[in-house]
């Protein structure tokens, strides 16, 4: 049981020498510079305005929210304890349990909660104009996600770095400890599928892309086989030596894609790509994990956090206007990247960069087991999930600094648009975007590319957006081409990462369940993206809002498991802490998945879609030779809506198990026991 | 030149370079009797580990 934290609160806060008017002046000034920006962004409609409003924005909702509302949870509501021996000092063994420098914890955290979810949400969403997204990045960041990774992870501490299934089993109940179960399984398998096709899409008819794609393999297993055999653990030394190799191949992949033999060998459709991307998945899943899943893993961490600091860099030194109108005419729900109105389409769209219910599997992972100080869960849980935000909204701007007209040409389906390239600027131009043919086939040359039409996913809008910012500030235009590919395979390579880690998840030592696992994770993912493949809207369009719900789904436990401890420790007059943004979610889920499946608009509802296909089946109205995979989109379709009503009823098990369980609480029905760890003093002095 | 050498430990420790060692003295300090793993052992050992769960984010 924890000790009444007296006089202590104070050793949380921020020592600092300067005198107090001084500081209260310097937060009421970036309080002004914040209100100032946002209210420049918010209010210029009518002219293109500059990424530094943006930026000055974000970094003043990030340090008025991080200075005083974690400051707030930390010492009002969770009594951040800094007396309080954690797991990692408790448990010491040199391995799991490591007391850790709280920066490399950051880091950690950091490296491992950032994924494309940030990159590719935003890109999407920014066909509504960067100012719904943005406001919802920063709202959503600094009231709920980094709230929830904090108090995920504060409570992770406090029970010896358990799980958030374990915990959601503990602390409310066996329900909803299997409803987190299923939870966590299906958005991993709904993930898998979207992320692999936006890879997908992005080296559909594109040899550079491909070729580089295909050489990081031999390059991750030769980083394997150094550090399996020649100088094991030796990770510095092989990850400079890979990144070497792997900028090589994006180079290099400009004389394959010049080369008639090598250019047959390495295009492919959309179909063929999946196709290998699933067997690889397979293969990568059953291959032992020196040779390439770690390797590649230390690579893309490199990579993508060297990428984000560049971006950082460039986005500061370049300054660049934004093109994208602060709201575009597809706030009324007929947009062509997704269907749908911004409430509710624009908060399960940014999932990740604003709340990311998959943080809270990090945050009850290994970081609880490497925090030294119970209040530097502040800065690692809270922090971090700012810094993940931020991401996000480089990511909204990099999809903006490109003529409006360019980016809808690259992210509208064909069967949208139409196939034509002529036809298709006719259409986007008609909607006030004005974009020609030899405008795309320029941006096609620049970039190394045969066509840049209709290429959704989002990675390659966000490619062209920071090859843009990127050779402007480094080696002029001849590099653009380096640069695109560049941000390609950094999209893919962690992409590539992420699928074959994930597809190994929840599997034992006995071999014959590692294949029987591994088949089943790689056919769950495999069968939404082929889905999404062959869905001649694109399949972004009827995944990434499954994904995005599926995500809330997880938040939705985490936030209900975290305000259960919060009334359990007898906090519950600060329950609304993570209460709101739960019930935020609930709302936004319930209305996006009650639209998905019932909207009479074919582009938005499930069922509305299949029983027009359907009716143009029973009509006659499909060819003899499209018959069989009408049928099959028919079928798809109504699959999704399942899906989709499954989660959400999930999320509503999860809110009313979790309401019964505050309701016996609350009224002293029920004691309210926590399952935390003893509370052994700290031996560990300073901070 | 100082800042450097900082910059290289921080790097060793970030990047996990210097766990083996760090297990080694760990090993010594409170588990004198226990024998030390080889740092092909342990690496491997490590990974199997690390990558049981999920271990990356969307």
């Amino acid at each position: 049981m924890s000790i009444p934290a007296d006089g202590d609160l104070k050793v949380a806060a921020t020592a600092s020498r300067w005198p107090r008017l001084l500081r209260a002046a310097v937060w009421v000034a970036i309080s002004v510079a914040g209100a100032g920006a946002v209210a420049a962004i918010a209010l210029r409609r009518h002219e293109p305005i500059n990424a530094m409003w943006l930026i000055v924005a974000a970094a003043c909702v990030y340090l008025i929210g991080y200075r005083f509302y974690s400051r707030f949870i930390a010492l009002k509501v969770l009594e951040l304890d800094p007396r309080r021996a954690t797991p990692a000092e408790r448990l010491d063994d040199g391995r799991d349990f490591v007391p850790t420098n709280k920066w490399i914890v950051f880091g950690h955290h950091f490296a491992a909660i950032a994924g494309p979810g940030p990159l590719v949400g935003p890109t999407l969403a920014a066909q509504l104009g960067y100012l719904p997204g943005t406001l919802w990045i920063l709202v959503g960041a600094v009231l709920g996600g980094c709230v929830q990774d904090f108090v995920v992870l504060f409570a992770s501490i406090r029970r010896n770095g358990k799980s958030l299934g374990q915990m959601a089993r503990e602390e409310v109940g066996p329900v909803a400890g299997f409803t987190a179960l299923f939870a966590i399984t299906s958005i991993l398998i709904i993930m898998l599928a979207v992320i692999a096709l936006v890879v997908t899409n992005a080296l559909r008819g594109s040899p550079w892309g491909t070729f580089t794609l295909a050489m990081t393999i031999p390059i991750a297993m030769l980083m394997g086989i150094y550090l399996r055999f020649l100088r094991p653990g030796k990770v510095l030394e092989v990850s400079v030596l890979g990144f070497i190799l792997v900028m090589a191949a994006v180079i290099g992949g400009q004389y394959a894609a010049q080369s008639p033999l090598l250019a047959r060998w390495f295009t492919y459709d959309a179909r063929a790509l999946a196709l290998m991307i699933i067997a690889y998945g397979f293969a990568a899943s059953v291959l032992p994990v020196w040779l390439l899943l770690a390797p590649r893993d230390y690579l893309s961490t490199f990579v993508k956090l060297g990428v984000i600091f560049l971006l950082a860099l460039g986005i500061l030194a370049v300054r660049p206007t934004l093109h994208m109108p602060a709201i575009s005419r597809f706030i009324d729900g007929t947009g062509p990247v997704f269907a749908g109105t911004v409430f509710p389409f624009c908060f399960i769209t940014i999932a990740c960069g604003a709340v990311s219910g998959f943080h809270s599997l990090i945050s009850s992972g290994t970081t609880p087991k490497l925090i030294t100080r119970e209040t530097q869960a502040r800065m690692v849980g809270y922090g971090s999930m700012l810094l993940e935000s931020f991401v996000a909204i480089m990511a909204m701007v990099a999809a903006c600094v490109l003529q409006p007209g360019m980016y809808f040409a690259i992210n509208s389906p064909a069967a949208i648009v139409g196939a034509d390239p002529v036809g298709a600027t006719a259409v986007i131009s008609s909607w006030g975007y004005p974009v020609t043919a030899p405008d795309m086939e320029q941006l096609a040359r620049l970039v190394g590319e045969q066509s840049m039409f209709a290429r959704t996913g989002g990675a390659p809008s966000l490619a062209v957006g920071m090859a843009h910012i990127f050779s402007r500030t480094l080696g002029g235009g001849h590099f653009t081409a380096v640069w695109y590919h560049f941000a390609i395979m950094f999209e893919a390579l962690f992409i590539l990462t992420i699928l074959d880690a994930g597809s190994r998840v929840g599997r034992t030592a006995w071999y014959p369940s590692v294949l029987l696992t591994g088949v089943l994770i790689v056919a769950g993912w495999g069968y939404f993206l082929y889905q999404g493949v062959m869905d001649p809207l694109g399949g972004i369009n009827s995944l990434w809002p499954l994904f995005g719900i599926a995500n809330q789904l997880l938040a939705s436990v985490a936030l209900c498991v975290s305000t259960t401890i919060i009334i359990k420790m007898g906090k519950q007059r600060y329950a609304w802490v993570t209460m709101a943004p739960m019930l935020w979610l609930v709302i936004t889920t319930q209305t996006a998945s009650y639209l998905k499946i019932f909207s009479p608009n074919p582009r938005i509802g499930f069922v509305a879609e299949a029983e027009r296909l359907t009716g143009l089946l029973a009509a006659g109205q499909i060819p003899a030779d499209k018959i069989a995979a009408t049928q099959r989109l028919i079928f798809n379709n109504r699959l999704d809506a399942v899906v989709t009503a499954l989660f959400a009823g999930m999320v509503l098990v999860i809110l009313l198990d979790s309401a019964r369980h505050w309701y016996l609480l609350l009224s002293r029905r029920r004691a309210p026991v926590l399952c935390e760890a003893e509370f052994v003093p700290s031996a560990i002095a300073g901070d | 030149m100082k800042l450097l050498i900082k910059f290289w430990h921080v790097l060793r420790e970030a990047s996990g370079e210097g766990d083996y060692a760090r297990y080694c003295a760990h090993l010594r300090a409170h588990h004198p009797d226990r024998p030390l793993p080889s740092e092909k052992q342990f690496y491997l050992e490590r990974l199997k580990h690390k990558y049981a769960r999920v271990s990356r984010c969307c």
